[in-house]
């Protein structure tokens, strides 16, 4: 397999069960050991990162330090010792917003106190693929880091992230910015003709609909904790715009690598390629298919005599070549990785590390 | 699928439903499994113009320009109020099972979580009583059966089990565990001796019954690795072992 040239982000997506989180992060260590500044983030809210790193729960938000000698060595790979590290993050949605809060605002830094984001923040609060652009984008404008591996969410979920630049662009609408700057001052401080021009903007949006409706299904003082909640966010708005420009970095061949992975045992072929359709508009298309836990090297000698064994054999070959003939119909490069059964995940990663670098 | 199938098969009325996925509706016609169709967006419309006493309103509200950039910037509640939706129509047809495909392990603990964080989060009020509820409805006796489902590697144990604790700390006790796409089950069930296959195979299901072994958790099902090319009949295939399934640990 050649070298692939490394780039500023190196997206790994796919379906649930096939391999992508430890390909991803063996992706990053090997790039690593070639003395790149290389971050590892995770934004699957199941965070399968932090077995394979041995992280904590807890240390989500913060940047952590891996050792590279974690990873135990392989033949011609990782055999002397080597000072580097690689950094790895679980996405923490609220640590995000935090940050973001922190860095000020156009106002100046406010408390961020309101329950209404305190609860949509939690880890399982639904917001991880909204942060989780705003913090990749938050970590490639650092220049910090040669590369970015992001370990995205499997299946629909990645498109739900893919499609965040656009739910942000929404929300963040210049008429719903100034109708909030409106609902979040005294009512005292407006002019008169800006009120009424207001308040006709306020109906047409459809807000002050909403704002009736809230008062009538939920209890007292919600109305107040949601509208101080979106003004919260309102204030934050430059960060949360300056995360659409990630959807113009991934469309471009030299800023972004794209992984598909899929796995050869598994028939899931189907929805793998359904997903590339589907996020073919974010991507370009110099892309990759990964075809993990490969068997055909191991099984085209095997000549078994029973009929089960054979039925066995022809169906994981059938499956590989299969997902082989239709990845060259829609994806510009395939890689195999082969099945390793290792006896740790730090094994996995480092075997699976040392075919990156397979010439 | 499978499970809609052998459910089916007894006699009993069952949907399927994909949660916020499309299914394969060519395939579930093929099997002859009706399925629920529920798209989020318009069970939000039947719920807030339930509340608001309109339909046209509750489409009204639904498709204002900035309530539907809340909605879609809060995944959250989109689940909710498709989970109640599901709910609403499980009680409306006690006699029918429906049978959910829910989103992968993070996904699913959103649903799950979801309830609870809006009524911290509303307080009070008849959104607030809607989501008792369903609460209500979910912990009821016979009303849910869970079934997490995992592949044979460390990872997706890993992830069943912290789902599995999730769900028992949560009080849903009705909780199954299957293991899916089981090479040692297959070559047990074929009466294949290890060593005649290849050494990588051999490892696998070693570590297959090393990980069983290690992994502490009663599991209901072992389902084999099945050699159909065909998903009508590899789901024919699977839904003869649902019996366990549909029925539970008693």
């Amino acid at each position: 397999m050649e070298e692939i040239k490394h780039k500023p982000i190196e997206i790994f997506c796919g379906t649930g069960g096939v391999g992508k989180t430890t390909l991803a992060t063996s992706r990053a260590l090997y790039l690593a050991t070639k003395g790149l500044n290389v971050l590892l983030i995770t934004i699957d809210p199941s965070h399968r990162l932090k077995q394979i790193l041995n992280m904590q729960e807890e240390e989500s938000g913060v940047i952590v330090k891996i050792p590279i000698t974690r990873f135990p060595s392989m033949p011609g790979f990782l055999e002397s010792a080597s000072p580097q590290t690689f950094d790895a993050l679980l996405l923490s949605p609220r640590a995000t917003l935090q940050r973001m809060n922190q860095e000020g605002t156009e106002a100046g830094a406010v408390p961020f106190d309101n329950p209404i984001l305190e609860i949509l923040t939690r880890p399982n609060g639904g917001m991880s693929e909204i942060m989780g652009i705003i913090e990749v984008q938050y970590q490639l404008t650092q220049q910090k880091y040669d590369v970015v591996v992001l370990d995205t969410p499997p299946g629909k979920h990645f498109i739900d992230f893919l499609e965040g630049s656009a739910k942000i662009q929404r929300f963040f609408d210049k008429t719903f910015v100034d109708i909030f700057r409106y609902v979040g001052k005294s009512f005292e401080k407006i002019e008169v003709s800006t009120a009424k021009k207001m308040m006709n903007l306020l109906v047409s949006s459809g807000i002050k609909q909403l704002l009736k409706y809230l008062e009538k299904v939920t209890g007292t003082g919600f109305v107040e904790t949601f509208i101080d909640a979106v003004v919260t966010l309102y204030r934050n708005r430059n960060s949360f715009l300056e995360a659409l420009s990630f959807q113009e970095t991934l469309k471009k061949p030299a800023q972004s690598n794209w992984f598909l992975v899929t796995a050869a045992d598994q028939a899931k072929s189907e929805e793998a390629f359904g997903l590339q359709k589907t996020a073919v508009v974010f991507m370009h298309q110099d892309n990759y298919l990964v075809i993990n836990k490969c068997l055909s090297d191991d099984l085209k000698n095997w000549d078994p005599a029973q009929a089960a064994s054979q039925l066995l054999r022809d169906f994981l070959m059938h499956k590989e070549s299969e997902l082989v003939e239709a990845g060259q119909q829609q994806f510009s490069h395939i890689l195999r990785f082969p099945e390793i059964l290792a006896d740790s995940p730090e094994a996995h990663v480092s075997a699976l590390a040392q075919i990156w670098s397979t010439k | 699928m499978a499970l809609c199938l052998y459910l089916k098969s007894q006699g009993r009325k069952v949907y399927y439903n994909g949660f916020d996925q499309r299914p394969d509706e060519e395939l579930l016609k093929n099997l002859g499994i009706e399925f629920l169709p529920f798209i989020v967006n318009e069970s939000a419309e039947i719920y807030v113009g339930n509340k608001l006493g309109s339909r046209t309103l509750g489409k009204w509200v639904m498709r204002a320009p900035f309530f539907k950039a809340l909605f879609q910037m809060m995944p959250g509640l989109a689940s909710m109020i498709l989970l109640g939706h599901l709910i609403q129509s499980a009680d409306d047809a006690p006699d029918a099972s429906i049978v959910i495909d829910s989103p992968s392990t993070g996904h699913a603990r959103v649903l799950f979580e979801s309830t609870q964080n809006y009524e911290e989060m509303f307080g009070s009020g008849l959104i607030v009583d809607d989501i008792k509820r369903m609460q209500c409805f979910l912990s009821g006796s016979n009303h849910l059966r869970t079934i997490i489902c995992a592949l044979p590697s460390e990872l997706p144990l890993e992830e069943g089990k912290e789902l599995l604790d999730y769900m028992k700390r949560s009080k849903y006790q009705d909780v199954g565990f299957i293991l899916n796409d089981s090479l040692q089950e297959f070559i047990k069930a074929e009466n294949i001796a290890l060593e005649s296959i290849p050494q990588t195979l051999q490892l696998k299901v070693e570590s297959e019954m090393n990980l069983l072994r290690a992994f502490g958790v009663d599991i209901d099902l072992i389902l084999p690795k099945i050699t159909d090319t065909d998903r009508e009949s590899l789901i024919h295939k699977l839904s003869s072992k649902m019996g366990l399934l549909a029925y539970g640990r008693n």
